[in-house]
């Protein structure tokens, strides 16, 4: 079944209204229909509207799209999933470069090669940014061994980038624009901001929840980050790209753009996710794969300065849902409009987030106690009643631009292994899974990523 | 079709804001004979007319400032143009290239007199001698003779501008050093580069910092990520069905910023013409240029070989029209494929003059709307010259034969009592960016007078250009198009 117009644009209005989203967008594709719903602002400076044709970042949903154009490659046989990256990139460098030279393609696009994930750094905004970026990944180690877990990964999206370059001889942007964005027919698709400005645009909002939203101090993250987040659309766009993945790699003008096998591999799970409550139960290849009421769904998340995307496709269904925002509580909003469309078109029960239960358990805290830390954070955990309680600090280059670099945690436990922690401005709870490799190594599994504990005592400081 | 029309209708609260706030923004008097309401309707009439997109006008004379706009910034989006829409004003940037510099004369980091290689080591363009003798001076009054119409790109990186002045090494000489005037594009490019050296910066980074701040400039960027906060307008032109389209093409290539890539709005643009008149101090009372610079960029410097042109002579980046018993009208415009800036100021009366069309008709709305107000401060604008009922009986034969320019080879023959003009694109990174019918392209001469004649339009409706012939230190030319090109046969 579908919704009427005004069912969406109330749902959406409604929630962005509840969760401070200064603007919004919403495209649900159902019954071979697609419905657009718009609301609030692009800018609370300017004050533009938001219509359903202004583009949002997408971030980070732009990785089943890089993941798509290296699917293409594979079928035309320029690149094997399986064998090792350096085959395609012979320069690429890492810290361990035994450890480097078993990362496939595989890993890169399934969030499991180890390499540390969050290796932000701006090369400017020249051609020659992915180079670059590769270039400076020689210091780079690795968060766990290759394959042996889960571990959210942009410098892998990066990698795979800088690999689309070297086989079509184009930048990422120019492989995406003609490769998919042109035969998708996707015209309110870019990746760069001066392709952007010809059209609505929004911008992200930051800043206290209590407080008016402020104009995020930049619009975009570096070019660098392209290949893992910097795809700019309508929600349109993002459904029409959801529904080549639908309809089995054919265009809306019915051109095999990628072949059915290869959509369909996309799908088949790589590696299981540790913390199954945050994202989704497992990673295929560029989507995450969501086991909801017992259905198949896929999909991917996006988070840049300021501005939040989601993208659902439910093939049983044939649904595809893409949700944009510029701000605001973005969990507790997708919270609220999801489970809705969900249940009305697909008959789906979304799960429940994950939340402390009312009588809490009577867990084992002591073993969990310690330091945790890989690129970017390092989480200081001591016992603290039934629970652990301790900190999330921010590390590296982007603790300098991060207002808070500190965070105070308090880990509520939920099950065996399983705490849970809240930001006091939201509702939803962040999941905290402690779990070991194969190798009996132990983990921290949380916001998708996993990290390493380094010393069973915290560090006194 | 009223353009307009295309537009999508849905209340933009950006644009009720904006008409809430027009009438504390613009300070005319009621009872003015300049009221808000009738340059409103002028404008709107004008931009039905000639059927823009849209259209911002804004004027101030003394501390009267009247600011309208009419029609959409973008057909797609259905955004209204508002003196606020942000504009790519191209070549205008060049008198923010000039001000820089400028700056760093009051502050004896430069000398316009000394060769440009000693200020960029390394420089250097195809004639040794050109190399040599070219300064600061002569790129501000396109006086260098270097090849004018260098459209390379060089990417988006911070390296760009150098790697076209590097790129420059090639360039060849419209005419020798200081030996006539010629419409210089690459000589801003290298002024700008003269910029990023001494102020140790890229030149956008150097335009925020010692312009646009002091100025307060808040708006004005050039970068499509530092302008993407706003509003902005997008260029129109008509598409193969010759229904009117956006443009959808970025010009402002990074490296071609300080002769083009300035984005800014009308307001901005007046705060900047007011700093100019008031002699180097901004509305804000902040201090940007000496008196003595400020005074020295609208004095004149060289000579415009032809006459029949609106500009007269050029002072150090702004273009000046000085007619006998006429005020001083300085300015400068700007045009891209589907942007163009019209930006006149005249010091004497205090007025300045600013229109942005982002379509066509720029000239049609400009005459109709800045001519009264020049009429008010004593000058009588430029009319472009007619061709005469009968053909001037001159001799044709002087002007006869082949000129040239790096870019560009000009061939006159004669054609009964006119002259024939074969104007063949021999650049072949130009040619490339042309389809091939305008590769090569014939235009009728009309004599005037001996030494000159009107080159027939290819639009009827369209100006007449001048073309004059003249001699210059031994060597003859022809010039058009604020062009010289050398007799070569």
């Amino acid at each position: 079944m579908s919704l009427d117009q005004h069912t969406v644009q109330d749902l959406l209005e409604s929630a962005a209204r509840r969760h401070k989203v200064p603007g919004a967008s919403l495209a649900v594709y159902a019954d071979g229909q697609l419905t657009e719903a718009a609301t609030g602002v692009l800018n609370v400076e300017t004050e533009v509207e938001v219509t359903t044709d202004s583009l949002f970042q997408i971030g980070s949903v732009t990785k089943p799209y890089t993941a798509s154009l290296i699917m293409q490659l594979a079928v035309e046989g320029r690149l094997d999933l399986d064998a090792p990256v350096v085959a395609s990139l012979p320069e690429l460098r890492l810290a361990d470069q035994e450890s480097a030279e078993r990362v496939t393609m595989r890993h890169l696009l399934s969030h499991s090669s180890g390499i540390e994930g969050d290796h932000f750094e701006d090369f400017g905004r020249g051609d020659d940014v992915l180079e670059r970026f590769v270039a400076s990944c020689a210091a780079l180690g690795f968060s766990h061994p290759v394959g042996a877990t889960m571990s959210y990964c942009n410098t892998g999206y990066v990698i795979a980038g800088r690999i689309i370059e070297r086989l079509t001889g184009q930048t990422w942007d120019t492989a995406l624009a003609e490769r998919i964005i042109g035969p998708l027919g996707l015209d309110h698709t870019v990746t760069l901001p001066e392709q952007a400005l010809r059209f609505r645009t929004a911008h992200g909002h930051v800043g206290k929840l209590d407080e008016p939203a402020q104009l995020a101090p930049v619009w975009t993250l570096p070019r660098s980050v392209g290949p893992a987040g910097l795809v700019c659309a309508t929600a349109a766009d993002m459904v029409a790209f959801g529904r080549w993945h639908l309809d089995e790699g054919r265009t809306a003008d019915d051109r095999q753009a990628l072949s059915a096998a290869a959509v369909a591999s996309m799908q088949d799970a790589v590696i299981d996710i540790p913390d199954q409550w945050t994202l989704g139960k497992s990673w295929g290849l560029g989507w995450i794969l969501y086991d909801w009421d017992g259905r198949h769904v896929y999909g991917h998340d996006g988070a840049t300065i300021g501005q939040t995307a989601w993208l659902r496709i439910v093939p049983d269904s044939g649904v595809v849902v893409g949700m944009l925002a510029n701000g605001g509580r973005a969990s507790d909003f997708y919270r609220d409009v999801y489970p809705v469309l969900m249940r009305e078109l697909c008959e789906i029960t979304m799960p429940s987030p994950l939340s402390p239960p009312d009588d809490l358990p009577d867990v084992e805290t002591a073993a969990y106690a310690g330091t945790y830390e890989r690129l970017g954070v390092r989480y200081e955990l001591d016992v603290s009643g039934t629970g652990l309680a301790g900190k999330a600090i921010a590390t590296g280059p982007l603790a300098e631009i991060d207002p808070d670099p500190v965070e105070e945690l308090t880990l509520v436990p939920v099950a065996e292994g399983v705490f849970a922690t809240k930001d006091p401005d939201e509702d939803t709870w962040t999941p905290m899974v402690f779990y070991e490799l194969d190798d009996g190594s132990p983990y921290l599994h949380s916001s998708a990523r996993a990290t390493p504990k380094v010393s069973a005592k915290r560090v006194a400081r | 079709m009223p353009v307009r029309a295309l537009a999508r209708h849905r209340s933009d609260r950006y644009a009720e804001d904006y008409v809430q706030g027009r009438q504390a923004t613009n300070s005319a008097g009621a009872d003015s004979a300049t009221r808000v309401e009738d340059w409103q309707e002028r404008l709107d009439t004008l931009v039905a007319e000639v059927e823009a997109p849209g259209a911002a006008f804004g004027f101030q004379r003394g501390d009267e400032r009247v600011l309208v706009a009419s029609g959409v910034a973008n057909l797609d989006t259905g955004q209204p143009m508002t003196p606020e829409t942000l504009f790519p004003v191209a070549s205008v940037s060049k008198v923010y290239t000039a001000t820089l510099a400028m700056q760093l004369v009051d502050e004896g980091k430069l000398d316009l007199d000394r060769p440009v290689r000693e200020l960029l080591p390394g420089f250097r363009v195809a004639d040794p001698a050109a190399t040599e003798r070219l300064t600061p001076r002569h790129l501000l009054t396109h006086s260098g003779g270097i090849d004018g119409d260098k459209f390379d790109t060089f990417g988006r990186g911070d390296d760009a501008i150098e790697r076209y002045v590097a790129d420059c090494a090639t360039l060849g000489q419209v005419h020798d050093v200081g030996a006539t005037f010629s419409y210089c594009n690459s000589g801003a490019i290298i002024l700008g580069r003269i910029v990023e050296v001494l102020r140790e910066a890229t030149y956008d980074a150097a335009l925020r910092e010692h312009l646009l701040t002091p100025l307060g400039a808040t708006k004005t960027a050039m970068l499509p990520e530092d302008l993407i906060w706003r509003p902005m307008a997008a260029g129109h032109i008509k598409d193969e069905s010759e229904t009117l389209a956006v443009f959808d093409h970025w010009e402002n290539d990074r490296s071609h910023g300080p002769a083009g890539g300035v984005v800014t709005n009308v307001s901005e643009l007046l705060d900047f013409a007011r700093m100019h008149i008031d002699l180097g101090i901004a509305p804000n009372g902040n201090r940007i240029l000496t008196e003595e610079t400020a005074r020295s960029m609208r004095a004149t410097q060289v000579e415009v070989p032809n006459p029949y042109e609106d500009v007269t002579h050029w002072g150090l980046g702004w273009e000046l029209a000085e007619r006998p018993g006429q005020p001083t009208v300085v300015a400068h415009g700007g045009d891209l494929l589907a942007h163009h800036a019209r930006f006149i100021t005249c010091p004497a009366a205090e007025l300045t003059l600013c229109l942005l069309v982002n379509g066509n008709g720029a000239d049609r709305i400009a005459k109709a709307l800045f001519s009264p107000l020049l009429a008010d401060a004593g000058v009588t604008p430029h009319e472009p010259p007619t061709p005469p009922e009968t053909p001037a009986q001159v001799d044709p034969s002087r002007v006869l034969g082949t000129y040239q320019t790096p870019a560009v080879r000009v061939r006159l023959e004669a054609d009964g009592d006119r002259v024939r003009s074969t104007f063949t694109i021999v650049s072949e990174q130009i040619a490339a960016m042309l389809p091939p019918n305008q590769r090569e392209t014939i235009h009728e001469l009309v004599p005037v007078e001996d030494g000159f004649y009107l080159m027939k339009p290819d639009d009827e409706g369209d100006p007449w250009q001048p073309v004059v012939f003249y001699e210059s230190d031994g060597q003859d030319y022809m010039h058009a198009g604020l062009r010289a090109v050398r007799r070569v046969s």
